[in-house]
C-alpha cells in the first residue's frame, strides 16, 4: 500500500520534472537558461547586495531567470576560482572587489587574475577615515593632532591584512604623517559594533556600512579619500580638500572567466551595463552608499590592471606578498 | 510609546486578509524549505528574497520573518527524524529528539520542540518589547574581552553536557576548537593546517560537519552488521502529547528562554552559544543527568526555547545599534537593503512603527508555526516508516547535496564524508561527538577575541579580570571547574 | 583506576592512541604552516599559533593520560585476545559502511563527470539494491524496485535543488 503511494509521488514528481526541460530546449539563443552571478561572500553584506540588485534588473532586461550563489571561504577565493573555472559560456559571472587583487599577491593558491574577464565596471569604493562621536573630534586637523600627540591613543579598527580597510589604515596615516594602532576585525560589520561600542575610536572604512551612522551623528567621517566629495555625504571634505595627497578606494566590478565567445560576451556587456544605469539599480545603490562609476568591459580591463599596480607595492611594503609571487 | 504603536500594527496586520495569508504562505515555505535536509534557514531565506522584490518593506519583512522562523523549526523535524540537524540549534534537539523518535515517540518530539520554541519566541519577544532598553546596554557592554570570557564559558559548560566522563568531552571539546581553526586565521593572513591547498584554506564550514558527524555516522553505525540485526520500524505511536507533559516542564522552559534572550542579544554569539549554555546548564541542573541524550524531554525543550529566545535577543543589536548580531539578522538586514531602507539608528529613531512591524512580524509567525507547524506533524511523522534500505540511501544523499549547497562547493562534501568517518569511529569507541561541533563554533570565537583584548591590553592578560562581566564569568568558570575537584577531595578526606 | 570511557580498557586505550595520533597529524600540519607563515604578530598578539598549540598540548597529554590507564586495565584484566572466526565476522560486517564510504567519495566525481542526476540514480539504486538484497536475497524484483526508488531520488533532486533552488550543481 505505502509502496504504491510513494511509486504515484514519484511518477508525479517526474512529470514535474520534465516541464521545464521542454522549455529549456525551446530556443538556441543566448541566453537560454538561468545566468548565475557568483557573490564571493555570505548574503547580506554589500557585494550580495549589489550581485542581488544587478541580477533583478539583469533577469528583465534579459529575459531569463538570474540567480546569486554565494560560494564563500577563504577570503574570497574559493569564490573566485569557482568563477574563473566555470564553462565560459555566458552564464556564470560574478562580484569582484579588491579582496581578488589582495590575495592573488598574498596567497600562492590564490586564482590569479589573468583568469578572470572583467565586463563592467559598477562602483568605486573611496576610503575614509571615520571617528566616533563620542570622542569630541570633529575635524581631520584634531585628529592629526591628537594622533601626533598620543599615536596610540586612538585605535582604528580594520579588516585583517588584505581587506580593503586593512589598505586604507596603510595609506591614509602615511599622508596624514601620523601612525596608527590597527586592531583586526573580521569584516565590516563587526568593526561598525567596534567603533559604536567604543572598542576603537577611529575606522578606515568604506562609506556603506557606516552611512546611516553618520547621517544620525553617531560617527563622523573626517574625510574622504577620493577626488570629488561623496554624493551622500556633501559636507564631508576629501583629503585632498584638507591639504593631504591621497585617493585611494576598493572598486566592484563584475567578471565572467576567460573564453566568452565574442557574441554572447557583447550581449552580456551590454546587458549588465544597462543594468548598472537601470533607474532602480542607481536609486537603491546611492541610497546604500554606492559611488557608481559604470564602465565597460575594456575601461573595466584597465581599472584592475591600475587598481593591481597600486596594491603591490602597498602590500609589499607591510611585507605581505607571498616569495613566490615577488615580481622582481 | 512602543507598545501603543505595537498594538496598532498588531490589530492593523490581523484585520487584513492578505497579511494574515502571506504569513501562512510564508511560514509553509518555511517549514517545508526547512525540512528538508540540507537547506538552512539562511538559505531559505536567500531563495526567497526574490520574491519579496515587489513587496513594500513591512510586507517583505513580515514575509521573511514567517519564513526565517518556521524554517528553524523545520530544521528540527529533520534532526529528530532523521538525525540530520542544520543548524547549530537543532544539534541538541537532535541529542534525544533522535532516540524519541526511534522509540516510537516522533511525534511527541516534534510537539515538544514545536511549543518549547513558540514559548520560548513568545518570552524572548515579551523581553524584547519591554527590556530592549536594559538588553541593549547589557549588550553594548561586551567588547573583545567580554566575548572571549563568554565563548570560554560556553567551551567550559560543554564538558558538562555529555555523558559520561568530563575529561574526555573536554578533549573532544578541544579537537573541535583546533578544527576551527583551519583555514585563514581572521585577524592575520596566516593560514593554519591548510598544506597551502584550496580545499583547506576553505576552512571547515559548520553545516557539512554536522551532517557528517551526526546523519553519515549514524547510517555507518547501523550498516556494520546490517542484514544480521532485525529491522523494527518505530510505531508512530500518539501524536499529541499530554499536556501535563508541558506544563510540568514550565521551568525548563523559562530558563531557557531567558538565558537564549540574554545571550542572543550579545552581537555575534548567538544562538549557538545561546542553546549549548542553556542545554548543559539544564542537565547539570537536572535531578537525572544520566536520562539526557537517551530520548529525555527536558533536553529538547531547554535547547529549542533557548534557540527560539534568542531569536529576540539577536535582533537587540540590529534595532538599538543599526548592525547585525549573526548572520540570520545580516541576511533580514540585506532583505531591508533591497528594499532601500539602511537599518541604523535614524532608522528606528524616525520609524518607532518600523520596530512595531517587526516585532508584530516574529509574534504572528511563532504563531503561525505553531498552528501550520501541528497539522504538519500527523504528516512528517510518517517519514519513520520508510524502510531502512531506503532512508540510508536517501539520507546519504541529501548529505551530500547539503554539503555542497551550503556554500556551493564541492569539497565541503569531502568534509562531509571525512566526518561521517569520524562521528562512525567515535561513537565505535563511546566518545561523545557533540563538544566537537561546539568547539568548531566557540573556538574561533574565543581565539579571536583573546587575542583581540591582548592586543588592545598590550598583552597583559590582567584585561579580563580588570573587567567586571568578563571577571564574573571566568570566575564562574574557575568555579564549575574545581567543583568535581573539591567534591573529589571532599570524598577523599571523609573516607580518612 | 576505571577506565573513563565505558568503564572498558580497551576503549579507552583507543581512545588515548586516536588522540595522540590526531595530536601528533595536528601538530605535522601546524608546523608546516608555521614555515609558510612570515609576519610578525602586533604587539600583545600571542600570535595564530598560540591557541592551536595549546590545545594540542591539551590532547597530546589527555591522549598520553587515557592511553595509559588503558593500557594498565589492559594488563590487569589480562590481554584476551579475539577468537579468529569472531574477528573475521567483525570484519565482514564492516564491509558494507566501507564500501558506503567509498561510493560517497566517488560521488564528486561522478556528479562533476555523469551530471547529478546520473550520479544520484547510480549511487541510490545500487545502494538501495545491495542493502535490499542483504535482507531477502538477489530477486530481479528488487533490482527493479531499486532503480525505480533511484530515479525517484534522483528526480527529487532535480527538481528541488537544481530546478526551484537552482543550486550551481553539475547537470
Amino acid at each position: 500500500m505505502k509502496k504504491r503511494n510513494l511509486f504515484t509521488s514519484a511518477l508525479c514528481l517526474a512529470t514535474f520534472a520534465a516541464l521545464p526541460f521542454q522549455a529549456a530546449f525551446a530556443d538556441d539563443a543566448y541566453p537560454n537558461k538561468p545566468i548565475h552571478v557568483t557573490v564571493v561572500w555570505p548574503a547580506g553584506g554589500g557585494h550580495d547586495l549589489v550581485g542581488r540588485l544587478i541580477g533583478h534588473e539583469l533577469s528583465t532586461i534579459m529575459d531569463t531567470a538570474v540567480v546569486v550563489d554565494n560560494v564563500t571561504g577563504a577570503g574570497g577565493s574559493t569564490g573566485i576560482r569557482h568563477i574563473a573555472k566555470a564553462d565560459p559560456d555566458g552564464y556564470t559571472i560574478g562580484v569582484m572587489g579588491l579582496h581578488a587583487v589582495s590575495q592573488s599577491f598574498m596567497n600562492t593558491s590564490a586564482p590569479q587574475l589573468d583568469g578572470l574577464d572583467p565586463l563592467a565596471y559598477v562602483s568605486d569604493e573611496p576610503g575614509a577615515l571615520q571617528i566616533a562621536a563620542d570622542t569630541g573630534i570633529d575635524t581631520l586637523e584634531a585628529y592629526v593632532a591628537a594622533m601626533k600627540e598620543d599615536p596610540m591613543g586612538l585605535m582604528n579598527g580594520n579588516d585583517p591584512q588584505g581587506g580593503n580597510s586593512f589598505v586604507f589604515a596603510e595609506v591614509i596615516p602615511q599622508a596624514l604623517g601620523t601612525d596608527m594602532m590597527r586592531l583586526p576585525y573580521p569584516g565590516h560589520a563587526p568593526t561598525v559594533t567596534a567603533l559604536l561600542t567604543g572598542e576603537v575610536q577611529t575606522a578606515t572604512l568604506p562609506i556603506p556600512p557606516i552611512l546611516e551612522h553618520a547621517l544620525a551623528g553617531t560617527i563622523n567621517v573626517l574625510g574622504v579619500a577620493s577626488e570629488t566629495r561623496h554624493p551622500q555625504l556633501p559636507d564631508v571634505p576629501t583629503f585632498k580638500e584638507q591639504g593631504y595627497d591621497v585617493v585611494v578606494n576598493d572598486f566592484v566590478m563584475l567578471v565572467g572567466p576567460v573564453g566568452i565567445p565574442t557574441d554572447i560576451r557583447a550581449k552580456l556587456e551590454a546587458g549588465l551595463l544597462a543594468a548598472v544605469n537601470s533607474e532602480g539599480f542607481v536609486a537603491a545603490a546611492k541610497k546604500s552608499g554606492m559611488v557608481l562609476r559604470p564602465l565597460g568591459a575594456t575601461d573595466a580591463a584597465a581599472e584592475l590592471a591600475m587598481q593591481q599596480e597600486l596594491v603591490y607595492p602597498l602590500l609589499e611594503n607591510a611585507g605581505l606578498v607571498a616569495p613566490e609571487l615577488k615580481r622582481d | 510609546m512602543l507598545l501603543t504603536s505595537f498594538i496598532d500594527v498588531l490589530l492593523g496586520y490581523l484585520s487584513s486578509p492578505l497579511m494574515l495569508g502571506l504569513v501562512v504562505l510564508g511560514t509553509v515555505l518555511g517549514l517545508v524549505l526547512g525540512a528538508i535536509p540540507g537547506i538552512s534557514s539562511t538559505m531559505a531565506l536567500a531563495i526567497l528574497m526574490p520574491v519579496t522584490f515587489t513587496m513594500e518593506p513591512g510586507v517583505a519583512m513580515l514575509f521573511l520573518i514567517s519564513v526565517f522562523m518556521s524554517s528553524v523549526y523545520g530544521g528540527s523535524i529533520s534532526a529528530i527524524l532523521m538525525k540530520l540537524p542544520g543548524t547549530p540549534a537543532s544539534i541538541f534537539t537532535q541529542i534525544d529528539g533522535y532516540p524519541m523518535a526511534q522509540q516510537g515517540r516522533a511525534g511527541h518530539a516534534l510537539n515538544f520542540a514545536l511549543v518549547s520554541s513558540t514559548i520560548g519566541g513568545m518570552i524572548g519577544l515579551a523581553m524584547l518589547v519591554l527590556l530592549a532598553p536594559v538588553l541593549a546596554e547589557f549588550a553594548t557592554n561586551f567588547r573583545s574581552p567580554e566575548f572571549a570570557a563568554v565563548a570560554l564559558f560556553g567551551i567550559v559548560m560543554l564538558s558538562f553536557s555529555s555523558n559520561g566522563s568530563t575529561l574526555v568531552a573536554s578533549v573532544v571539546g578541544f579537537i573541535g576548537v583546533i578544527l576551527g581553526m583551519v583555514g585563514f586565521d581572521a585577524l592575520t593572513d596566516a593560514q593554519r593546517m591548510t598544506l597551502n591547498t584550496p580545499m583547506l584554506q576553505s576552512g571547515l564550514n559548520l553545516v557539512p560537519m554536522i551532517i557528517g558527524l551526526f546523519g553519515l555516522g549514524e547510517i555507518l553505525q547501523n550498516l556494520v552488521g546490517f542484514a544480521q540485526t532485525p529491522k523494527v520500524r518505530p510505531q508512530i505511536g500518539k501524536v499529541m502529547l499530554p499536556l501535563n507533559e508541558l506544563t510540568s516542564r514550565w521551568k525548563v522552559m523559562l530558563r531557557g528562554s531567558v538565558i537564549g534572550t540574554f545571550i542572543g542579544a550579545i552581537p555575534a554569539a548567538g544562538s549557538a552559544v545561546a542553546v549549548s549554555i542553556a542545554y548543559a546548564q539544564e542537565r547539570r541542573l537536572s535531578k537525572t543527568p544520566e536520562k539526557f541524550g537517551t530520548g529525555h524531554a527536558d533536553g529538547i525543550v531547554a535547547p529549542e526555547a533557548a534557540n527560539s529566545a534568542s531569536v529576540g535577543g539577536s535582533l537587540i543589536p540590529l534595532i538599538a545599534l543599526g548592525v547585525p548580531g549573526d548572520t540570520i539578522t545580516a541576511v533580514l538586514m540585506g532583505a531591508l537593503m533591497l528594499h532601500g531602507l539602511t537599518p541604523g539608528p535614524l532608522l528606528f529613531a524616525n520609524n518607532p512603527t518600523f520596530v512595531a512591524w517587526i516585532y508584530v512580524s516574529v509574534l504572528l509567525a511563532l504563531i503561525a508555526t505553531l498552528v501550520v507547524g501541528l497539522g504538519m506533524i500527523r504528516a512528517a511523522v510518517l517519514v519513520t516508516r520508510i524502510p531502512p534500505q531506503l532512508m540510508y540511501v536517501f539520507i546519504a544523499v541529501f548529505c551530500v547535496i547539503g554539503a555542497f549547497a551550503i556554500r556551493n562547493d564541492m569539497n565541503d562534501v569531502y568534509v562531509m564524508i571525512a566526518f561521517g568517518v569520524v562521528g562512525f569511529v567515535f561513537s565505535r569507541l563511546s566518545l561523545p561527538v557533540t563538544p566537537m561541533a561546539f568547539g568548531l563554533i566557540l573556538g574561533p570565537i574565543l581565539e579571536e577575541n583573546l587575542r583581540r583584548s591582548l592586543m588592545i591590553s598590550r598583552g597583559s592578560w590582567s584585561i579580563f579580570l580588570e573587567r567586571p562581566i568578563s571577571a564574573v564569568l571566568i570566575l564562574i568558570c574557575v568555579f564549575l571547574i574545581s567543583i568535581p575537584l573539591l567534591k573529589w577531595s571532599w570524598v577523599k578526606l571523609r573516607a580518612l | 583506576m576505571t577506565p573513563p570511557i565505558d568503564g572498558s580498557a580497551r576503549k579507552t586505550f583507543a581512545a588515548g592512541l586516536l588522540f595522540l595520533f590526531l595530536a601528533g597529524g595536528g601538530y605535522l600540519l601546524l608546523t608546516d604552516s608555521q614555515g609558510m607563515y612570515s609576519n610578525t604578530p602586533m604587539r600583545g598578539d600571542p600570535g595564530p599559533f598560540f591557541l592551536s598549540s595549546l590545545c594540542l598540548g591539551c590532547l597530546a597529554v589527555a591522549g598520553g593520560i587515557l592511553s595509559l590507564i588503558g593500557l594498565l586495565g589492559l594488563r590487569g584484566q589480562g590481554a584476551s585476545f579475539v577468537p579468529t572466526h569472531q574477528f573475521i565476522e567483525g570484519v565482514r560486517s564492516w564491509g558494507l559502511p566501507i564500501g558506503f564510504v567509498v561510493s560517497l567519495l566517488a560521488m564528486p566525481t561522478a556528479i562533476e563527470g555523469l551530471g547529478t542526476m546520473l550520479a544520484v540514480v547510480l549511487f541510490s539504486s545500487i545502494w538501495i539494491y545491495v542493502l535490499l538484497s542483504n535482507l531477502r536475497g538477489h530477486a530481479v524484483r528488487h533490482a527493479i524496485e531499486a532503480l525505480i526508488f533511484g530515479a525517484g531520488a534522483a528526480l527529487f533532486i532535480q527538481l528541488i535543488f537544481v530546478r526551484l533552488l537552482t543550486l550551481p550543481l553539475p547537470v
